[in-house]
């Protein structure tokens, strides 16, 4: 690998992991102000090439250039809307847990839930007493793609590359297992809930990165002779 | 010892669906049905049906947004009056943040405002914004960023004004003071008085001052009653202290205590 490529392999993987905390983030709770600052500062990517996470970026962002003066309450109205919901019949809104979308009566807490929870086990991580929600929440899902992109980095900086790219293969795993297989039957239901942009914008978002990042991490693993290896990037 | 008797004996051969005879059991799919976990039934689900939207008069939503919240009714009719020159949302919640500046509330200035023009109560006129570095974006730009559009400019309804007068001033008070027993009007009167004095005064020192007047002795009053019925005409308020405000000191200085 040259060392162009090298640069441009450790800022692919930067990119992803920085990605996944801004998506676990803004499912974590509501924008509070410390967030809508960085949002009205930030810059988003415009063309990406992938039609949904330009479609998400936009929406969020013509939402927050014609936001009302109380934009924290009315995303925080949309929030609940979006992911809470007002009914008990498991359809009043997109809940944001792999367990419902998996389990015969939308129910939480179910095997999806358990599996996940081995897996964060597993890479020596466990849920802090402040989160009180189940351990399939996307924001959890997501938070745990970007921890493990954030060690893949750190092991490719350190030169350990069979390291990282042991990361990256469990990282494909849990998307292809986890996040691709229930994600996109809640993106559709965040078409259908949320009555602003933001969070629909979010919806869209999340789905294309998240089927864009399977993309690069296949592109990155190569198997040739039952062995994973790496390809760096093409310029 | 006593003896042993036996009470109960064990019904091994109980059926909890004997007593349905089969004839109700009209045929597989109901005994499915039965077999299957329960789902409760959503009764009347055909009845079931959202009312087609009514049309609500600005008058109507208004009273309302006034009835739904009391605690709020004179920070809501102090927006709406402060609307009667045309205003941006900072100068409104300035005025607001003055005329009520102690808000022990969940409703912060911006929201009371989005509530009062969604009611009709203030006019909203959105103005788009010309600055200078503002060029059109390229469809072709790599980065998109977050650019206010519009700003709001904000001028009270005439439903607005009309609940203003019709909710608050010196005419409002004087209506309830002269729908009251004329015997209470210097218990009023003091309290006025009282609430008048720098820093106001304490809920304790009125009661103290008011409750054992004997005018209150029968029917029994407590100087609440005098408090509440001048409160809710907005003749008094609570800012850390009972203190009185520019429609009570108007009240005082009128003919009615004369």
């Amino acid at each position: 690998m040259t060392e162009t490529s090298q640069a441009q392999f450790a800022e692919a993987l930067h990119g992803r992991m920085a990605t996944y905390q801004f998506l676990a983030r803004l499912f974590r709770v509501e924008v509070d102000q410390e967030l809508y600052d960085i949002l009205t500062a930030m810059k988003f990517p415009a063309n990406t090439g992938n039609d949904l996470v330009d479609e998400g970026y936009r929406l969020i962002c013509d939402y927050l250039s014609n936001a009302p003066e109380d934009v924290l309450t009315q995303l925080a109205i949309d929030y609940v809307r979006a992911f809470i919901g007002s009914g008990n019949d498991g359809y009043s809104a997109a809940y944001p847990f792999e367990s419902v979308y998996t389990s015969p009566k939308r129910l939480m807490m179910q095997d999806a839930r358990d599996e996940v929870l081995v897996l964060y086990r597993a890479a020596g991580l466990d849920k802090q007493d402040s989160w009180k929600e189940g351990e399939d929440h996307l924001a959890l899902e997501l938070e745990f793609e970007q921890i493990l992109g954030q060690r893949a980095l750190e092991a490719f900086q350190d030169g350990n590359e069979d390291s990282c790219f042991n990361l990256l293969i469990q990282q494909r795993n849990f998307l292809e297992d986890h996040l691709l297989a229930w994600y996109p039957m809640m993106a559709a239901d965040l078409e259908k809930f949320p009555r602003t942009d933001f969070y629909r914008g979010l919806g869209r978002l999340t789905l294309g990165f998240l089927r864009s990042d399977l993309d690069l991490l296949n592109e990155m693993l190569v198997e040739e002779d039952d062995q994973t290896v790496a390809v760096a990037l093409e310029a | 010892m006593t003896e042993k008797m036996e009470v109960f004996e064990l019904d091994d051969d109980f059926d909890p669906m004997a007593d349905v005879s089969s004839d109700e059991l009209q045929d597989d799919e109901e005994m499915d049905a039965l077999s299957n976990d329960y789902m409760a039934p959503i009764p009347d689900a055909d009845k079931s049906v959202i009312p087609p939207k009514r049309e609500v008069s600005a008058e109507e939503r208004i009273a309302q947004l006034i009835v739904g919240l009391p605690g709020q009714k004179f920070r809501l009719l102090q927006a709406i009056d402060a609307c009667r020159e045309t205003r941006t949302l900072d100068e409104l919640c300035a005025s607001m943040e003055a005329a009520f500046p102690v808000q022990k509330t969940v409703f912060d200035a911006p929201q009371i405002v989005r509530l009062l023009a969604e009611a009709g109560a203030i006019d909203v006129q959105e103005v788009p914004l010309e600055t200078a570095d503002d060029q059109p974006e390229s469809a072709d730009a790599d980065f998109i960023q977050v650019k206010p559009v519009s700003y709001n400019l904000y001028t009270a309804s005439a439903a607005g004004l009309a609940a203003v007068e019709e909710g608050s001033g010196e005419r409002v008070v004087l209506d309830m003071l002269g729908a009251e027993e004329d015997r209470y009007l210097p218990l009023f009167k003091q309290v006025l008085e009282m609430t008048a004095a720098d820093g106001g005064c304490t809920a304790k020192e009125l009661d103290l001052a008011i409750s054992t007047n004997p005018i209150c002795a029968e029917p029994r009053r407590y100087a609440g009653y005098f408090m509440n019925l001048l409160e809710n005409t907005f003749a008094i308020q609570w800012t850390d202290a009972w203190s009185i405000t520019e429609t009570g000191r108007s009240v005082l200085q009128s003919d009615i205590f004369a």
